[in-house]
This record gives C-alpha cells, sequence and structure tokens, in this order.
C-alpha cells in the first residue's frame, strides 16, 4: 500500500475516502457534543439538529427579509464570475503577447513581476482610498491578484511552443498575427483553462476577503455578520454553498477541458 | 546544369555569439541544386548541417553570402521551402487532414476574410480538405485522416508532415533528419516511402542525415559538410565547408537502388567527410567535388 506510485485497488481508494470523510465527522460531532455538554445553547460548535435549525432559520429570515440569501449568493457569483472571466481573459491576451513578442515581454514584465510580489489584500486600503466603496473595488482586488501571475504563467506557456511550430507555420504561409492566433495561442489554450481553474481558488478568497471588509452584501460581508452574532449554523451553511460553488466550478472547467482540448488529453 | 538552380547557396558563412567572441558554424558554403533534384547533406554531428538548412529556410539568415530559392533572395521564411522536421513537428490540435489542408487555407486566404467572410471562404475550405484528401490518399493514410497526430504512429506522422509539405509544391523541400526517430523497419518503409513520393510529386529535394547509407540511397546527389579541413588563413577553425560533392552512380528505378553496392563510396565518404586522415586545405579537397559551383 505504501510504495511509491504503485497503484492501489479500487476498493481501497473508497475506503480510505470515506474514512478521511468520517474521522472528520466524528471529530466535529464530538467538538459539538462537547460544546452542547458545557453550554446547551452554544452555536459555536453546532451539531446537526443545530445546523438543521439553521437552514430553517435562514428561509425564515429570507422570507422576513431579515437575510436575503439569494441577493448574497447573486452578488458574490457575479462578482466572482466577472473578475475569473476578465483577469482570465486579460491574462490569455497579454500572456500570449508576452510570449510571443519579446518586446512586449520587455515592457510588461517588470511591472508584471513586481504586482505578482504585492499582498493583493495589503493593497485593499489603497484601492479603498482610490476606488470608495464600489463594485469595481472587488473587481480590482481580483485583477491585482490573478493577473500578474496568470499573465507570466501564460507567458512562459507560450515561450515553451516549440519553435519548429512556428517556423513551420510561417513555410506554410502564415502571418505573424495567424503564427500567434493559430498556433501559440490554440496550443497555451489548455494551459489557460488550467491557470484559470487553478485561479478560482484564489479569486474567491480575495473575493471573500474584501467583502468582509468592504461590503454590504454578499458572502463575506454575511459571514462576517452572522459570525459577530456566534450564529455559526447559519455560517456554516454559507461555507458549505462556498464548497460547493467551487466543487461546480471545477467540474464546469474538466469538462470545458474535455471538450475544448481534447487533442492535450490523448497526447 | 542547364537551367536556372532552384537552391543557390552562395559563399555562406554563419556564425553566432558566444561570450567575447563568435563561434563559426558555415565557411564559404557554395551549393546549387538543380529542379527535381535530390540532394543528400551528410557531415558529423554539430557540423552545421541544420544550420544550412535553416538558413535556407529563413530562419537564421546567414551573416554573409547569399541564398537564393528559385531566383529570390531569401530573408524569411515562406511557402516556396517546405520543411520536415525529426519530431514531426504537427500542429496537435488538428486532425492528419486538418494539418495538410492549413497550408493551403493559411497561403489562400487571408484571416480577415477568413473571419468577417466565412461564407466565401467555405467553399475554399471544401476544396482544400478534397486536395489534402487526394494527398492524404496517396500517402496511404486513407484510414487516419481524421486522427489527431498523438493516435498515429511515428511513421504515419512523418507521412502526415510530408504530405503538409508537398501539398504547397515548394520550390525546395527541406528534410531535417526527417528519419532520425524512427525504428528500423519503419526507417527502411519510410525511405521507400520517400522515394516513392519524389516519383509522384517530383520536388527538389535537400535531405539532411547522419546515415551515409541513407544519404546514398536516397539521394541523387551526396553532399558532405564538414568542419575537418585545413583552413590557410589566421583561424584555425574557421567553421565547416563542403569538403565532398559527387553524383550518385544509380539509375532512378526503386529496384536498382535496393541492389545498388555502396560499399566503396561509404568508405570514400566517411575518410573525406567524418575521419579525414589528415586535414587538407580546400583546393585539395577538389577531387571530392564534382559539382559545387
Amino acid at each position: 500500500m505504501f510504495r511509491v506510485r504503485q497503484p492501489i485497488p479500487r476498493w481501497q481508494v473508497v475506503v480510505l475516502g470515506t474514512l478521511s470523510i468520517a474521522l472528520a465527522l466524528a471529530g466535529y460531532l464530538y467538538l459539538s457534543y462537547r460544546a452542547y455538554g458545557r453550554n446547551p445553547d452554544d452555536t459555536t460548535v453546532p451539531g446537526l439538529s443545530k445546523l438543521v435549525q439553521g437552514i430553517r432559520g435562514l428561509f425564515e429570515s429570507n422570507r422576513k427579509g431579515e437575510i436575503d440569501f439569494f441577493m448574497d449568493l447573486r452578488a458574490t457569483s457575479l462578482r466572482f464570475l466577472l473578475g475569473l472571466a476578465l483577469s482570465s481573459v486579460i491574462s490569455a491576451v497579454l500572456g500570449v503577447l508576452m510570449g510571443c513578442l519579446p518586446a512586449v515581454e520587455a515592457f510588461f514584465r517588470p511591472p508584471l513581476s513586481f504586482c505578482s510580489k504585492l499582498v493583493p489584500m495589503a493593497m485593499l486600503s489603497v484601492f479603498f482610498v482610490m476606488i470608495g466603496l464600489k463594485e469595481t473595488l472587488f473587481l480590482s482586488i481580483i485583477l491585482f491578484g490573478i493577473v500578474p501571475t496568470l499573465t507570466l504563467s501564460v507567458c512562459n506557456a507560450a515561450k515553451k511552443v516549440p519553435i519548429q511550430l512556428v517556423h513551420k507555420s510561417y513555410s506554410l504561409g502564415a502571418s505573424p498575427m495567424e503564427v500567434i492566433w493559430l498556433v501559440v495561442f490554440r496550443m497555451v489554450f489548455p494551459d489557460i483553462l488550467r491557470g484559470a481553474v487553478l485561479s478560482s481558488g484564489p479569486v474567491l478568497n480575495y473575493l471573500i476577503a474584501a467583502e468582509t471588509i468592504a461590503a454590504d452584501v454578499g458572502f463575506g460581508y454575511r459571514i462576517r455578520i452572522l459570525s459577530r452574532v456566534l450564529e455559526m449554523n447559519t455560517v456554516f451553511i454559507y461555507l458549505v454553498v462556498l464548497a460547493l460553488g467551487g466543487y461546480l466550478m471545477d467540474q464546469l472547467f474538466k469538462a470545458g477541458n474535455r471538450t475544448l482540448c481534447r487533442w492535450e488529453e490523448k497526447r | 546544369m542547364s537551367e536556372s538552380p532552384v537552391v543557390d547557396l552562395q559563399k555562406v558563412c554563419q556564425w553566432f555569439p558566444k561570450g567575447d567572441g563568435v563561434v563559426r558554424v558555415l565557411h564559404n558554403v557554395s551549393l546549387a541544386m538543380g529542379k527535381q533534384e535530390v540532394v543528400s547533406l551528410v557531415g558529423p554531428s554539430g557540423c552545421g548541417k541544420s544550420t544550412l538548412l535553416y538558413a535556407i529556410l529563413g530562419t537564421q539568415p546567414p551573416k554573409s553570402g547569399t541564398v537564393l530559392v528559385a531566383g529570390r533572395e531569401v530573408k524569411t521564411p515562406g511557402p516556396d521551402r517546405g520543411i520536415v522536421y525529426q519530431d514531426y513537428s504537427l500542429f496537435p490540435f488538428l486532425t492528419a487532414l486538418q494539418n495538410v489542408a492549413l497550408g493551403l487555407l493559411l497561403h489562400n486566404t487571408s484571416f480577415p476574410s477568413r473571419t468577417f467572410r466565412p461564407l466565401k471562404t467555405w467553399r475554399l475550405r471544401r476544396e482544400f480538405r478534397e486536395r489534402a484528401e487526394d494527398v492524404l490518399e496517396k500517402v496511404g493514410l486513407k484510414d487516419h485522416m481524421h486522427k489527431l497526430p498523438s493516435e498515429l504512429s511515428g511513421g504515419q506522422r512523418q507521412r502526415v508532415a510530408i504530405a503538409q509539405a508537398v501539398i504547397m509544391n515548394p520550390a525546395v523541400l527541406l528534410l531535417d533528419e526527417p528519419l532520425g526517430a524512427l525504428d528500423s523497419t519503419t526507417r527502411e518503409q519510410l525511405q521507400m516511402f520517400i522515394l516513392e513520393m519524389v516519383d509522384l510529386f517530383h520536388p527538389s529535394i535537400l535531405f539532411v542525415t547522419h546515415d551515409v547509407e541513407e544519404a546514398l540511397f536516397l539521394g541523387d546527389r551526396v553532399v558532405g559538410l564538414s568542419q575537418h579541413w585545413k583552413h590557410e588563413g589566421d583561424d584555425p577553425h574557421p567553421g565547416a565547408t563542403i569538403v565532398y560533392d559527387k553524383v550518385v552512380p544509380h539509375s532512378s528505378s526503386l529496384e536498382d537502388k535496393r541492389q545498388a553496392d555502396f560499399t566503396e563510396l561509404v568508405e570514400e565518404i566517411r575518410r573525406s567527410v567524418y575521419k579525414p586522415p589528415q586535414l587538407l586545405p580546400l583546393h585539395e579537397l577538389g577531387r571530392h567535388i564534382q559539382r559545387n559551383p
């Protein structure tokens, strides 16, 4: 079982996977049981019944207009999707151009390298002063956090496209624009998709952190408000929805990769 | 050579900067290739065979001297020169058919017309696809047209790469050790395939190989490039130059090529190009050079 890169039977994979989840659940339930023993009204580590209560409460509050779960979901999803899409498009275009044209790389690499070393959340106060409490604040934080690293990674991928393919394209009559668009871009497209998938985690990180500090609607804002009043049973529902959203994005990207980059999987 | 050469190299020199100095790779290489001629270029590893090929391709223009292809000076790569690499270099995201048709599409339509006038180019695309199908059928890949390069064997990929180049009807086809990555059986099959291609499409071919027997088997003429010669100037390492250039004495029929015994010629080429018993100045190497202009 512990031999390096030796495949294990399917049943072992299922048993080990189930065991890890069961252990985590058991640990949580134990903590919850202890907290309940100390104080039956405790909501910091809610048990199963308290979580169900939380879901009911959430829908009730939703009806009453105290907590609008769907408005939070809509606000966070929109910010997330827009931020991820925009940063992926900018990084793809700029990264491919940098990887193909040394002059573009010479111009953009220094500022991008510098920005990629800055902590985006530390820049929040700067954006806060410059932009104020607007929707563009969240977009700016996401772009600042994602674009430099993703662009540099796309640029490196573009540079790895075999030069023979570029030379061959020219010998087949391609113009420089066609080489960039038809050859280099298509060659690095799987890397761009992979980069976008890997960035979706940090995008959500930056967004939730920014919402915690500077939003009046959204998951980050709501989690902060609810945790202040120790309504952890509702907070956990938000966290589960976040995790499910991340998982859904992951599956969507995988499906996209299978459909759009079939050639890469077969390689 | 009565008509003007397809490829005409005139005193081509190539060097690259290294540290404070330069590494001289090619020294006064002059070579003329006739129409439909298959020239095999042999030489020791690192002598500059591929560098010479890239000078003709236009990706590494020479520092001095002139490269003319079909009478025009070469400055950049272009569709009049086809290239086939050892590692196939097919576009991995296109099927065999799309790989072969791509050149026709790129050469005959523009990016804006493909993007903004798709209906107009649709008819052309169909025509190119049919021509590509025809070529793939000729190279024996009728049943593999819709496969990706990763789904083809090494030999099949190289056939696609050759089809991709010959469909453009280039003035010269440059083959950079195209059989180097193949096992011996596939290699022999591909050698026969290249000879069949020569019969079928009559291209002018410059074929780079490190295998002397293969050079003699496939070429009408063998050119040896070597750095092992004595320079009478100050520079002890002036770069490689042509030290051997002879027509291969065999008939053009496949059967004669199969039967031919190249033992003596192989020895002669090895002595002149690879392991000369002593370094000779160029004027004394003249006995091995029949065709050099």
